[in-house]
């Protein structure tokens, strides 16, 4: 640790950090449009520009590192002088169409004008023009409004390797474009792109005048994808705040950095996986019983009664949540029940893989760490009662099959799922399952960080947890996680302890 | 006759074959060093006071010390790039004495472990490469150049690379880039070229004319330069004359050669024996001087002792018809054209100057267009990451100040207060 001053005020810093990281880290922000932790260092928008004791003129605080008595300025005149001319500067050829562009509220030109400069432009000039292209089926880059920090065609040159996208000419002419024939689409990382862009030049076809970022809420969640257990926001339109009436929904999901796990990006998959949830149609509405809608009273009544045996097996699910799966393991617990754990589904890895995981459920570590047996040591026995717990995705079809017939030959099957597939077709009662973005839920990723999921949107179409269904008396999600955390993993974990980033076991 | 280190032409002007070189004594400088230790030869050189000759004025012993030491590969690279406006000089010394460049690389590349060598010259030289590509042909079979050089067991290998068109090329790190087949965009420093420079690896770029003063520098002895020139800004100049003078050219004189002297002596005064109105002493990037400063030594430290620098030494000469706003016009079109767009400051900042120099230039100037483009000069000077935009500044800034006057004629007089003006560029 080495002790530097920061607008007089010293503090200790880890040496070898540039003057940005230090300062971000004891919560002093530094504004800048270039840098991106995961990113090479451009220094080229000249936004962090700070004064430093003892220099001859301003320094990039994204390239310069801490040194020990190093004495920074951040909020001196001549670094809020500097700001306004970078502001300025980058303004000149802006359109200034926020009001018909999609990353108004959530962009730093909008932000940094804001705080840090709020002039009135003196260019007189005709403003230089480039046409506004799609990049790819999921892209458009509007060049108008690019402030050349170049993040994009770094992402693309360091991350996936593949060089899409590169700045052209000189000068104020430059731009950027994309120089290869197909476009991005043939990377599955592409995306990622309008999340890094600061501004509105990258952006997504599909977010496309599509909702106005202070219509929804934003709230930080796990990806069910795979086992990666990527960060990730889940931004939702806010009923409270609506004005076109719409329902509740995903409207997007984007990244959501964790410097812990080294994740800065998603991949395509993820991102527009959020489609699978809004799918209201298949929704199942409400507690099924023998093709029959049933409301919640006869549900908990029937399911109490059919529990009531001796030969009963709940099968756990690697798409669930740890509150989920292990409410539904201490009711089976708790009667002498058999409880096994079906595969994961397998999907081949693209080429880069970069963090993407062959496994295709975001929980399958829990299930391994709890040592359960697997479906597929089911012998051949008839059950009194067998639970399936399933969600969105899939599992291994050899899983599947043997899963389908468990619920079949049992006297009386219950699924629990939010979305009716085949298993809930093929048994006694179907239970409305939660969405993810619906409740808190934990999940052990496949570097066995376990980590929190936010409740984003309220309980939909009669659904609820498991536990409520099974009558067992739990307050909160966070109670069932406690004691998963204690009596599995020996830790005295809580929802605060994990905090943002996860902890990692 | 002044002394002569490197236009060898006027002594010979054959001097560009092999054999004539060598009868004035050529590479023998090299054998020289082949027999000293390399570090001997990099305090030779810092003795000598041999300052970088692109612009800056940097000790070159010094920046030759800055080379880390043992294994590992590492480059020599020459600063051929010249593209300054009103610079004409290391051409000269490519296309009528390119031996003394390759010799002076050798032993460059011998005092700083460099086994390999690239002369990067700037693409409009084609015909100068060709000359220099004979050269270098020639030395390799005579065995200056390749491996086992004069039986020393150091091996050097020299190659030209042809550059495609961009001022920014001759900023260090951006040729490094250029060369490295990259655009040719700057680097941010540190890492400075030494630790982090070409492929990775420690590399010294120099000018031209600084490489080529070393073979006589190894062979004559640092005293024998330091008897050259005032204290600190020893040896020869190649004073490369422009304007509007009777005998425009390049003139090789001893550093600290008055201003005046160079201009109505060796470079014919001024024609139709004008007036002068404005001379910029070191290339468009150094500040303007005036009348007041004829008598100034054209040595590195005199001219930065009155606000300007000696730069490339291109000497640009404007007579009283010469209009200010003009020629500043141009010369602002000029680094708004060749910034590289990289960072903000420069690539805006640059445009802009111009778009308002020309306004005025037009006629069309507005009230407050003067304070504007000073503003903006103090926007962009000191925040960027090469000095591209800052040379941008320091072109226009001065000017702006000195003639703020002709500025203002022509914003509230919508036309030139020059009668008959006679362009310069």
């Amino acid at each position: 640790m080495i002790s530097i001053k920061i607008n007089d005020r010293e503090y200790q810093v880890e040496e070898g950090k540039t003057i940005l990281e230090a300062a971000k880290e004891i919560g002093i922000e530094i504004p800048h449009y270039c840098y991106h932790p995961a990113l090479s260092i451009a220094g080229n928008c000249r936004m962090c520009l700070v004064e430093v004791k003892g220099m001859p003129k301003p320094m990039t605080a994204c390239s310069t590192r801490v040194s020990d008595g190093m004495e920074i300025y951040t909020d001196s005149e001549l670094v809020k002088e500097a700001r306004k001319g970078v502001l300025e500067f980058i303004l000149l050829d802006h359109p200034v169409d926020c009001p018909i562009c999609d990353k108004s509220g959530e962009c730093k030109l909008q932000d940094y004008y804001f705080e840090h400069s709020a002039q009135k432009s003196r260019y007189e000039f005709p403003k230089e023009r480039h046409k506004v292209e799609k990049i790819s089926k999921k892209i458009y880059l509007n060049p108008n409004r690019c402030v050349l920090c170049t993040r994009c065609v770094r992402f693309l040159r360091e991350i996936t390797k593949t060089n899409e996208l590169t700045t052209v000419e000189r000068g104020s002419h430059s731009h950027i474009v994309c120089v290869d024939p197909e476009g991005l689409d043939n990377n599955p990382f592409a995306s990622n792109i309008s999340d890094i862009c600061p501004v509105g030049a990258l952006g997504l076809n599909e977010f496309r005048f599509k909702k106005r970022v202070w219509f929804t809420k934003k709230v930080k969640a796990i990806c069910q994808g795979c086992a990666a257990g990527c960060n990730i926001y889940v931004d939702v339109s806010n009923r409270k705040q609506l004005l076109d009436g719409d329902d509740d929904e995903i409207v997007r999901i984007h990244t959501a950095e964790n410097g812990k796990l080294g994740q800065y990006f998603i991949c395509d998959e993820g991102r527009y996986s959020y489609k699978l949830y809004n799918d209201k149609e298949n929704r199942v509405k409400a507690p099924v019983l023998d093709g029959e809608e049933v409301d919640f009273e006869k549900a908990v009544e029937v399911l109490k009664e059919k529990a009531n045996v001796r030969k009963g097996v709940v099968i756990l699910s690697p798409l669930h949540s740890i509150e989920e799966n292990y409410a539904a393991y201490l009711f089976a617990r708790e009667r002498g029940f058999d409880v096994f754990r079906p595969s994961s589904f397998r999907k081949d890895l693209p080429e880069p893989a970069l963090f993407i995981e062959e496994k295709k459920s975001p929980n399958d570590r829990m299930l391994k760490l709890m040592k359960l047996p697997k479906v597929s040591e089911i012998e051949e026995i008839d059950y009194d009662f067998a639970l399936f717990l399933h969600n969105v995705g899939k599992v291994h079809s050899k899983s599947e099959v043997r899963i389908l017939s468990v619920l079949k030959r049992a006297t009386f099957s219950v699924v629990f799922e939010p979305m009716l597939t085949d298993f809930g077709k093929n048994a006694n009662m179907v239970l409305p399952a939660p969405i993810f973005v619906e409740e808190n839920g934990c999940y052990i990723n496949g570097k066995n960080f376990v980590q929190h999921s936010n409740k984003a949107l309220d309980y939909m179409y009669g659904a609820k947890p498991i536990w409520e269904f099974l009558g067992m008396d739990f307050k909160s999600e966070e109670e069932v996680f406690i004691q998963f955390a204690k009596e599995q993993l020996d830790k005295d974990l809580n929802y605060q302890k994990l905090g943002t980033e996860g902890f990692e076991l | 006759m002044s002394e002569i280190v490197l236009f060898k032409q006027l002594l010979d002007p054959e001097v560009r074959n092999i054999e004539n070189y060598i009868k004035l004594g050529g590479y023998e400088g090299l054998k020289k060093a082949l027999s000293m230790q390399p570090d001997d030869i990099v305090n030779e050189v810092k003795r000598s006071n041999l300052r970088g000759r692109g612009g800056a004025g940097f000790p070159t012993g010094l920046k030759w010390s800055f080379m880390p030491k043992g294994e590992g590969q590492k480059y020599f690279v020459c600063n051929a790039d010249e593209g300054e406006p009103g610079t004409f000089k290391d051409r000269y010394i490519m296309s009528e004495n390119p031996h003394q460049l390759i010799e002076g690389m050798v032993i460059g590349g011998y005092a700083i472990d460099a086994t390999v060598g690239y002369i990067y010259i700037r693409g409009e030289f084609e015909f100068v490469a060709k000359i220099l590509q004979k050269a270098i042909d020639e030395a390799y079979e005579k065995g200056f150049l390749g491996k086992n050089i004069l039986n020393s067991g150091f091996d050097f290998d020299l190659y030209i690379h042809l550059g495609a068109g961009a001022y920014i090329c001759g900023e260090e790190t951006g040729l490094i880039n250029s060369l490295e087949g990259k655009t040719g965009q700057p680097r941010l420093k540190p890492p400075f070229p030494a630790q982090y420079g070409l492929f990775g690896k420690p590399t010294t770029v120099n000018n031209v004319e600084t490489i080529a003063c070393v073979p006589d520098i190894i062979k004559k002895g640092s005293d024998w330069f330091l008897s050259i020139g005032p204290d600190k800004n020893n040896g020869t100049k190649i004073y490369a004359v422009s304007g509007h003078v009777n005998n425009p050219g390049v003139f090789e004189l001893p550093m600290g050669t008055p201003l005046r002297e160079i201009i109505y002596e060796h470079a014919g005064g001024i024609i139709g024996g004008k007036k002068l109105k404005a001379v910029i002493p070191g290339g468009s990037s150094a500040p303007v001087l005036g009348p007041e400063h004829l008598d100034i030594p054209m040595d590195f430290d005199s001219l930065k002792n009155v606000g300007s620098m000696l730069g490339s030494g291109a000497i640009i000469v404007m007579s009283e018809d010469t209009c200010i706003v003009e020629a500043y016009t141009r010369l602002a079109k000029f680094y708004a054209h060749e910034s590289c767009g990289q960072c903000t400051p420069c690539r805006e900042g640059t445009a802009w100057l111009y778009k308002i120099l020309k306004r005025i230039e037009d006629g069309e100037g507005k009230k407050g267009d003067i304070d504007l483009i000073l503003d903006i000069c103090g926007k962009i000077m000191g925040r960027t990451i090469c000095p591209l935009g800052d040379a941008a500044v320091m072109c226009v800034k001065p000017a702006v100040e000195r003639f703020r006057e002709e500025f203002e004629y022509h914003i509230e007089h919508k036309k030139c207060m020059v009668e008959n003006k006679i362009p310069i560029f």
